[in-house]
C-alpha cells in the first residue's frame, strides 16, 4: 500500500479537492479516494500531485506510514533542545 | 495517464454503496422471480401469471430506473477520455469479471438444457413462451451484468472540502 500527505499538504494550503483534480487532471473523487487509501496513484499522476504542492514526490508519498505530525513536533522540539 | 476529456458528468451518485446493493439484490431476486413465476405459470391460471409477471416487471424497470439514472450508468458507457486512471481501471476489472460471470452462466445453462435437464429429469421449459422468457433474462442479464457489478463494488461518494 502507497501511504500519501495529500489531505494534510491540501488543508496546509487550503486546496480543495477539485482545485487539486482540476490542476492534476483526475476526478475529485479520485482525490479523495487517494486520501483515503482506497486508491494508488500511477506514477505520472503521483509526480504530478507532488509537482502540484512543489516538494519531492518522497514527501507526498510513501511505502511506509508516515510519523504523525505530533511526533514529529515532538522530535524536533528535542532536537532544538538539544542543540541548545 | 490521459486527463478525463471536458464532458458533462452527471453528479457522483447520491446512492450510498449500501442503496445500491439492494436495488442490484432487488434486480437479481426479479431476474429469478422471473423465471419461477414463468414456471409456475404453466400450471396455474392466466391472472395469477400476469398479475405476478407485472409486479415483477415493476420492481425490475425501477431498479433498473435507479441505476441508470445516477452516475453509475454514466461510468460503464462514458468513452475512455471522459474518465480518469482510477474510473478506467474499475471498469476494466468490473467489465473482465462480468465477461467470467457471464461466461460460467452460458456455460452451465448450455451444459444443463443439453444434458443435465434431459438426462436427470430436471425442469426443462415447456412451451415456447418460457423459452421467450429464458432468452430475455439471458439478454437482460448480459447487458446489466457490468452495471450491476460496478453498482456492488464502487466505493460510496465522497464529497468536495477543504
Amino acid at each position: 500500500m502507497l501511504h500519501n500527505r495529500i489531505a494534510l499538504l491540501r488543508a496546509e494550503r487550503a486546496v480543495s479537492r477539485k482545485d487539486l483534480a482540476e490542476a492534476v487532471g483526475v476526478n475529485f473523487q479520485t482525490i479523495g479516494y487517494l486520501e483515503r487509501g482506497d486508491y494508488s496513484p500511477s506514477l505520472e499522476l503521483a509526480l504530478k500531485i507532488a509537482r502540484f504542492f512543489n516538494a519531492p514526490v518522497e514527501v507526498v508519498f510513501s511505502l511506509e506510514p508516515f510519523e504523525s505530525l505530533t511526533a514529529q513536533l515532538l522530535r524536533a522540539g528535542e532536537t532544538k533542545k538539544e542543540n541548545v | 495517464m490521459t486527463s478525463p476529456a471536458k464532458i458533462e458528468r452527471p453528479a457522483p451518485s447520491r446512492l450510498t454503496q449500501s442503496a445500491r446493493r439492494k436495488i442490484v439484490a432487488a434486480i437479481g431476486l426479479g431476474l429469478a422471480a422471473l423465471l419461477v413465476f414463468d414456471y409456475l405459470a404453466s400450471s396455474s391460471d392466466g391472472v395469477i401469471g400476469i398479475l405476478s409477471r407485472a409486479l415483477v416487471a415493476t420492481v425490475l424497470l425501477a431498479g433498473i430506473f435507479a441505476l441508470i439514472t445516477t452516475s453509475t450508468w454514466f461510468m460503464m458507457n462514458a468513452p475512455d477520455g471522459a474518465l480518469d486512471e482510477r474510473e478506467r481501471a474499475l471498469r476494466g476489472r468490473v467489465y473482465f469479471d462480468a465477461y467470467v460471470a457471464l461466461a460460467g452462466v452460458v456455460a452451465f445453462a448450455g451444459l444443463y438444457f443439453a444434458t443435465l435437464g434431459p438426462d436427470f429429469g430436471l425442469w426443462m421449459p415447456q412451451n415456447q413462451d418460457q423459452w421467450w422468457t429464458i432468452a430475455w433474462a439471458a439478454l437482460s442479464l448480459a447487458l446489466l451484468l457490468p452495471t450491476a457489478i460496478y453498482a456492488w463494488r464502487a466505493p460510496d461518494p465522497l464529497v468536495d472540502e477543504i
